[in-house]
């Protein structure tokens, strides 16, 4: 048993609609917070300012009267150190840094903003402007007149959150007597509401224009001409234009990469805080402790913004319940005297478990998810998972390989979170697996060593399978892919030492596809019986 | 906490739900009209080509393992509410179901009480592990300090839109049989002859966005499976010749620009609505629909139609939202109290969860239900 104190404030990074709503939702369970603003002020995300300004404001107000709320203004990280349960965060403002200690941090950061104007070669004009910047003309009662066209993305293709804050937009400025269209590639309807909101937009004679092109811009004497092709009449028409509004795009906030990088969470491919993988659903990163919260996870409509800020409230709780001392089972140790310091294992651990204690190497039971990534790469065998130890697993092989029958058996290492779960699926399917199919299970892929592989054939086993999640599926993001690496390379080797590389194979699988993973099965496992009869 | 909260429906939303609050240590009374625990969703398709598509069905069945799993979770099955009374807790008596799972339809997963996840295909009387239905449905009177109604939607039924002969035309399925399909047959097949369908149409909308079915709302899932579905079986089969016939695109995950790209690449995507779908003599299907750029009515041969069916009201809820007095949307739809509260209703201590409220995908499902719970504690935390 090891104690550890684990500390009952929170961060929240953001000072948007998903930190004020996620900083409510943490009061609300108790805990003392701070909030960070780097420097984008606290107000509502532009795209939701139009659906709920005055939730948010409500909400704001009702939490600056609470004393247990630090607010940390246009301020920014500079360091953070620690994990989940004791994170030192030091924030700078000016030449001045201070540090503060959090048990968990919610990242909320709001969206950032890029007007299309590029896409219809134009420069913002008085009459030629963003939907933010209408949206704020709206807000100040000096609403434009006239005939006003909205221009969304076409190279990207708008989404419902954008769109719904055009169509919003637009709705305000039909309101006030403007002839209002609207250029789409596709009508964006995938929220909550949203279908029934174009619906009343179009009985208020705002014109949808669907195109598959985007319509051209074209600025004479300072007057916008929006001309696009019309298929029914299949014919040009012309819109003389009083303003033309351009899309701001939603893109992650530029101080997600920085966020990044200071506190190890993995992004998705946009530059979001929360990476493309159904395992991180819903407030989820790769490290515990941190959550994300809408618009720091991706683009969405607002009540499941709401939702996060809830859910995260709620894992918080979990974590921290009252703070103090809590006692934690060791699940997972470094063998000093093997370990030569390499730090192979700080470098490839998916969730920030592995730090610099002093002098060594330490791990952190209390955040390690046991996928055995590090144990398998540690080129000194010197990380061992408890659960699932060199010795056990070799001991079930040697177990397996002992009562071997006549046919030929096949050692199939198994992740517990797909391949596993595909394995009894089929069981109680009743679907037959190959004969001489023998699993062993693993935390995650990740954690197959080669040595596991070479020891399986040199014991007698005719063949080996993986099975790994799909590429994307993995808990720990990249345990699969470590695996898929290992087996590449050792293939290259049994073929150097004439052993034939086909007896060892690597499945995608499903745990929700046993039938589909008995087929591969079969199909590989005859195979491999080919080879070695 | 000693407290018992009752979760009715045992879709992905009830599972998640009930999971939740076991892990918080809350006594679960699971109760679910059907015979199967897992809802619609369990049996949807993993779509993954090379890669996971993020459709998260996977995680349905990690959910219905686990909760089957619980010793804090009593499941009811083929259980019904017969009605509700509100004392500070609430009294909910219990009746067995008259509703019957439709012969060949059932593959979904199978437990009684807290007996070991049994997975059964075909009917459970034909299985010789498998419970005998008539065991199945519990009567009685049961006192909970909660309620979270997970109760899910119910699919558009096709042979509303007469033309389109589903029900008619055998080789006319709705989107929900096609995934079951993937997930029982890893293959997709012509129902008429058994064989591998080849070209597949999948029509977008049916049921959705439509003024005269009175559905004003797009119900944000069938875009995606479609598309992931259609991906998915040019990954595993390239000769496969699909196409889509839709109003508008929606958005398919976080990486919508790249899978678009990729997607019509693979994919023939047709801007209609099909007006009209019946059998030749060759034993396909063709779909009827105008051209609008060339003007014209073309009838384009497919092996298979598949209809993506939306996301209705479950036809249940005025019955239920009567015994426990909530109103409905004017949609059908359970309402939520405000805008701001997705899981609270007019009725302290009945919480809302998954697509009760409204469309929802897997993930957004979870994390609905995740947030069901998270206030059903809150609730029952400031309860005295």
């Amino acid at each position: 048993m090891i104690e550890i104190n684990i500390n009952p404030d929170v961060l929240v990074i953001g000072g948007g609609m998903a930190g004020i709503m996620a900083a409510q939702r943490i009061r609300k369970q108790g805990y003392s917070l701070s909030i960070l603003d780097q420097g984008q002020g606290f107000e509502p995300d532009a795209c939701y300012k139009m659906e709920s300004s005055s939730y948010y404001s409500q909400t704001i107000e009702e939490l600056k009267k609470d004393p247990s709320i630090t607010w940390i203004k246009e301020a920014q990280i500079s360091k953070v150190e620690g994990r989940y349960g004791d994170f030192k965060v030091y924030f700078k403002s000016g030449t001045k840094v201070e540090k503060k200690n959090f048990g968990a941090v919610v990242i909320a950061t709001p969206y950032s903003y890029v007007p299309v104007f590029d896409e219809y070669g134009v420069e913002p004009d008085h009459n030629i402007f963003s939907v933010n910047h209408l949206s704020k003309l709206l807000s100040e009662n000096k609403a434009p007149k006239g005939t006003c066209v909205f221009l969304t993305t076409f190279k990207e293709e708008t989404n419902p959150v954008s769109f719904k804050n055009i169509i919003l937009n637009a709705i305000e400025l039909g309101n006030s007597g403007s002839n209002v269209y609207i250029f789409v590639k596709n009508v964006k309807a995938a929220s909550p509401g949203l279908e029934k909101l174009i619906l009343h937009a179009k009985e208020n004679g705002i014109v949808i224009i669907k195109s598959d092109k985007p319509p051209q811009l074209i600025v004479e004497n300072k007057c916008p001409n929006v001309i696009f092709y019309d298929p029914l009449i299949k014919k040009d028409i012309q819109i003389s234009a009083d303003y033309v509004i351009i899309e701001d795009k939603i893109i992650p906030n530029e101080k997600n990469q920085e966020i990044s990088d200071l506190f190890g969470i993995h992004t998705d491919s946009n530059g979001f805080l929360q990476t493309n993988n159904v395992r991180r659903i819903p407030v989820f990163t790769n490290r515990k402790g941190i959550f994300v919260v809408g618009s720091a996870a991706g683009i969405k409509p607002l009540p499941y913004i709401l939702t996060d800020a809830i859910d995260a409230s709620c894992e918080i709780q979990g974590l921290i319940k009252e703070g103090g001392k809590v006692e934690i089972e060791e699940t997972i140790s470094i063998d000093q005297e093997k370990c030569v310091r390499c730090l192979t294992c700080y470098r490839v651990c998916p969730h920030g478990a592995i730090y610099w204690d002093v002098d060594r190497v330490a791990i952190s039971s209390l955040v390690c998810e046991g996928c055995g990534i590090c144990s398998a790469e540690c080129p000194m065998n010197a990380i061992q998972i408890k659960e699932y130890s060199d010795d056990k697993i070799k001991g079930q092989l040697k177990d397996i390989l002992k009562s071997k029958g006549d046919g030929p058996t096949i050692i199939g290492f198994c992740c517990k979170n797909s391949a596993f779960e595909a394995v009894k699926g089929a069981k109680d399917l009743g679907v037959d697996l190959p004969e001489g199919f023998k699993v062993i299970k693993v935390p995650c892929a990740g954690k197959i060593d080669v040595d596991y592989v070479l020891e399986a054939l040199v014991k007698g086993a005719d063949g080996v399978i993986i099975g790994a999640c799909y590429k994307d599926n993995c808990k720990s993001e990249k345990g699969n892919i470590f695996a898929s690496y290992r087996i590449e390379n050792l293939k290259k080797s049994l073929a150097q030492i004439g052993i034939n590389p086909n007896r060892v194979e690597l499945l995608h699988v499903a745990s929700n596809m046993p039938r589909e993973f008995c087929l591969k099965l079969k199909e590989l496992t005859e195979k491999i019986t080919d080879i070695t009869s | 906490m000693n407290k018992k909260v009752m979760v009715v429906g045992g879709g992905i939303a009830g599972l998640s739900a009930a999971l939740e609050l076991s892990q918080k240590n809350i006594q679960v009374e699971l109760v679910e009209k059907s015979c199967f625990l897992g809802g619609k969703a369990i049996g949807f398709t993993c779509k993954a080509t090379d890669k996971c598509q993020q459709c998260g069905a996977c995680l349905v069945e990690e959910v219905l393992r686990d909760v089957v799993g619980q010793s804090n979770i009593n499941i009811h099955l083929r259980t019904e509410i017969d009605s509700v009374v509100k004392n500070g807790k609430f009294k909910v008596k219990l009746k067995k179901s008259d509703s019957i799972p439709k012969e060949d339809k059932v593959l979904t997963g199978f437990s009684k009480y807290n007996s070991p996840y049994k997975v059964v295909i075909g009917t459970p009387q034909d299985s010789k592990d498998g419970v005998n239905i008539d065991e199945l449905g519990t009567q009685g009177e049961l006192d909970v300090d909660a309620i979270i109604i997970a109760t899910g939607f119910t699919p558009f039924d096709p042979t509303a839109r007469a033309t389109y002969g589903y029900g008619t035309w055998e080789n006319v399925i709705t989107a929900l049989e096609l995934e079951n399909m993937l997930r029982s047959e890893v293959k997709v097949i012509k129902p008429s002859n058994k064989q591998r369908a080849k070209k597949i149409g999948f029509i977008q909308c049916v049921g959705s966005r439509n003024k005269e079915f009175n559905s004003v709302w797009c119900s944000e899932v069938c875009c995606p499976y479609a598309l992931r579905m259609a991906s998915m079986i040019k990954y595993r089969y390239p000769d496969t010749e699909i196409w889509i016939f839709f109003i508008d695109i929606q958005n398919v995950g976080k990486n919508y620009l790249s899978f678009l790209e990729q997607i019509n690449s693979e994919v023939k995507f047709v801007t209609a609505t099909p007006i009209d779908i019946f059998p030749d003599k060759e034993d396909k299907v063709r779909v009827a629909y105008k051209d609008d750029i060339e003007d014209k009515r073309i009838l384009e041969p497919f092996d298979l139609v598949v209809l993506s069916v939306g996301i209705m009201p479950n036809e249940d809820n005025k019955v239920l939202s009567k015994m426990i007095n909530i109103d409905l949307s004017e949609d059908g739809f359970f309402r939520e109290i405000d805008l701001m509260e997705p899981n609270l209703t007019s009725q302290e201590g009945i919480f809302l969860a998954g697509t009760t409220t409204g469309p929802k995908d897997i993930l957004n499902t979870i994390s609905h239900a995740k947030s069901a719970v998270c206030e059903t504690l809150t609730y029952l935390g400031g309860k005295k």
